[in-house]
């Protein structure tokens, strides 16, 4: 059976079941969202306005039987934070269900009367448009408890209060295998939109659907097997690997080490406190208090890396999951804090209310640094998430993030790109991630071309991190072949081996190929990726943005990191080389 | 000459009772390499992916000198 898009109006309450049009047929997962935003959202509307979508798509494999790690979900539309085109996408029980019942996407589009929430119960039989009254004022955890009362084992996609809020800094959550928030769709606002849709949560229930048809049986065989022994191969993502046993926040050493961890609001590179708040110290935590915590867990069934981990308290009992590298560091060092219990209660909090985790970090570093609070005060930072809970003046502006409270506070070292704030690399002591930041269609997004592989990590070659050279090339590079990924319902961590196993390449574009009948090898990987990036370029073109766009922030030039004493030195020139390319023939 | 070093990850094993990152100091002999060192502490070279010397990035023939202070990684990852 052919996939089909799933339409649903908030303003009539009421969906169809459309053909997948020939022009979208090729895309999933971020080109397929990207795709349709750029055909049916005007790059001048209002975000949070009527004419703006939730565009929600599982990649190419995702759904499909065994394909390893390939739970990924995108969430697309015109982003409150960027005002460019956003595809954020996240982990958690949503994007195998949704291509369980033989969907490509589903757009949410149109806004219901003034005041209305529904939940929107998606199954085999179509859509019913539930009241969400009763949800209305909650956050995440309750939710997603209250809606597997309801409809237990499904798939639970929401937004905390800061959605309802419209916040900038409102994520879109979908529950774990243990039905709790935390795999977010996090960056750039998209929960602010879903909210203007008037939509406060989505069941997914895939019990009966058609399932995922596998064009090529043999081809999506072979290849599932030569990416699945490069995952199990790879120091990194192999079993008790670094991934699999520390998590994401093995990162934090190996940052600080380098001298490029963002510490007290990008003031310097290293953080006196980093070996208290790594991965090595939260697996230490789960293994001393035991319980509930514990270090690889699954974000989604079918994982095989496992980089997740459940942070409990000192009675055991789970107080988050997970402790991510980027959470860790955005309310850790970044805000001077080294105390672990504290960066997992506030990471709870955000995934409460419903806030991306990184810009809320940094807005806190923001708001210690304009003197709201002093730079260390855990007790201090913990407090100002109850203010975007309750939608306090203050917490509003918070919740907006860190450009918005720079300009309250009267910050001027504001680290940002396209009004979206960076991520735990330092762009002066990591050159090519600054390169991606400052150019990618996103905004400041480590993901989008993740070049600390070969600059730090010694992942596909090894390149000097603090100096400028090839770093354009590079970045493109990475950008595209992320594209690519993004697209195919992978997670983004198999690009750990496949970088360095040849034969995990070729299985990820094979798998791919048998999956959906398209015709792909490792070859079309970098060129299918930089389509979807041309896409996403010329939406933000046409929402405004021009070259000045693709610049770090003044103060990178103009301060010197330390230990290391660097500024930011790859010139504007070298940054418009990134894309130059879109508008020749 | 006197380094520092400094284990991290799945390397802590091969220095009872550290812990990741605490540095320790090791006595080497003039015209050192990081290879020499970590032959000293017995860990297979295949698995010291990342190499820092005083925060810069080496291989395993770079020279050492007193005072310098080295980081050692298995292959680590994230995002």
């Amino acid at each position: 059976m052919a996939k089909k898009i799933l339409r649903i109006n908030m303003t009539e309450l009421k969906a169809v079941y459309e053909d997948v049009p020939e022009k979208w047929s090729r895309w999933a997962g971020r080109g397929l969202t990207s795709a349709i935003v750029c055909d049916e959202v005007d790059p001048m509307c209002h975000p949070l306005g009527p004419n703006n979508k939730v565009v929600i798509a599982p990649g190419w494999v995702t759904g499909s039987p065994a394909a390893p790690s390939s739970g990924r979900t995108s969430f697309g539309g015109k982003s409150p934070l960027t005002g460019g085109i956003k595809e954020s996408n996240a982990g958690g029980l949503s994007g195998q269900m949704i291509a369980k019942l033989g969907l490509a996407a589903i757009i949410v589009e149109g806004t219901p009367a003034k005041g209305e929430w529904y939940t929107l119960v998606v199954s085999k039989d179509g859509v019913k448009f539930e009241s969400a009254a009763d949800l209305f004022g909650k956050g995440m955890y309750e939710v997603d408890e209250l809606l597997w009362k309801k409809y237990p084992k499904t798939a639970v996609i929401g937004i905390g209060q800061a959605g309802e809020m419209k916040l900038s800094n409102a994520g879109i959550s979908v529950n774990d295998p243990e039905n709790k928030p935390g795999r977010y769709a996090g960056r750039g606002g998209m929960g602010a939109v879903m909210g203007a849709r008037g939509v406060k949560a989505m069941v997914i229930v895939d019990a009966g659907g058609p399932g995922v048809e596998i064009q090529n049986q043999e081809l999506f065989k072979q290849g599932r097997k030569k990416l699945t022994e490069s995952i199990q191969e790879h120091g990194l993502t192999k079993k008790a690997g670094a991934l699999n046993s520390f998590g994401t926040a093995v990162l934090v050493n190996l940052l600080n080490e380098a001298g490029g961890l963002p510490t007290r609001n990008f003031s310097a590179g290293q953080f006196e406190g980093a070996t208290k708040i790594s991965g090595e110290a939260i697996a230490e935590v789960c293994e001393k208090r035991g319980g509930e915590g514990t270090m690889g867990h699954g974000c989604h069934p079918g994982c095989i890396i496992k980089c997740s981990n459940i942070y409990p308290n000192e009675s055991g009992e789970a107080i988050v999951s997970c402790i991510e590298y980027e959470t860790t560091w955005s309310m850790g060092a970044n805000c001077g804090i080294d105390n672990l219990d504290f960066i997992a209660k506030m990471t709870r909090e955000c995934n409460d209310i419903g806030l991306d985790t990184i810009e809320a970090g940094n807005t806190v570093a923001i708001a210690m640094e304009g003197g709201l609070l002093e730079f260390g005060d855990a007790e201090g930072a913990f407090k100002t998430f109850d203010e975007i809970r309750k939608g306090t003046p203050l917490g509003r502006i918070l919740g907006q993030g860190v450009e918005a409270t720079a300009k309250a506070f009267g910050v001027s070292r504001v680290p940002v790109v396209k009004h979206q704030s960076m991520p735990a690399y330092e762009p002066r002591a990591v050159k090519g991630i600054g390169v991606t930041y400052a150019t990618t269609p996103m905004g400041a997004d480590h993901t989008a071309g993740y070049t600390i592989a070969p600059e730090i990590a010694g992942v596909s070659g090894k390149l000097d991190p603090l100096s400028d050279d090839g770093k354009a090339e590079l970045s493109l590079t990475f950008q595209a072949a992320t594209a690519f990924i993004d697209s195919s319902g992978y997670c983004l961590f198999i690009a750990f081996p496949i970088l360095d196993i040849a034969k995990g390449w070729e299985g990820m574009a094979e798998s791919v190929a048998g999956v959906t009948g398209l015709n792909i090898t490792g070859a079309d990987v970098v060129p299918l990726g930089k389509e979807i990036l041309k896409m996403e370029r010329l939406f933000n073109e046409k929402a405004g943005f021009t070259a000045e766009d693709d610049r770090p922030p003044e103060f990178m030039r103009e301060e010197a990191l330390p230990p290391h004493n660097v500024k930011w030195t790859i010139t504007d020139k070298q940054l418009d080389s990134v894309f130059g390319w879109v508008h020749e023939n | 000459m006197r380094v520092t070093v400094k284990l991290f990850a799945t390397l802590v094993r091969f220095n009872e009772g550290s812990q990741s990152g605490k540095p320790f100091e090791v006595d080497l002999p003039d015209g050192s390499h990081v290879k020499d060192l970590i032959d000293l502490l017995k860990i297979p070279p295949q698995e010291t992916h990342v190499i820092f010397v005083n925060n810069i990035i080496e291989e395993h023939d770079s020279n050492l000198k007193d005072g310098d202070v080295v980081g050692l990684f298995p292959p680590v990852g994230g995002g």
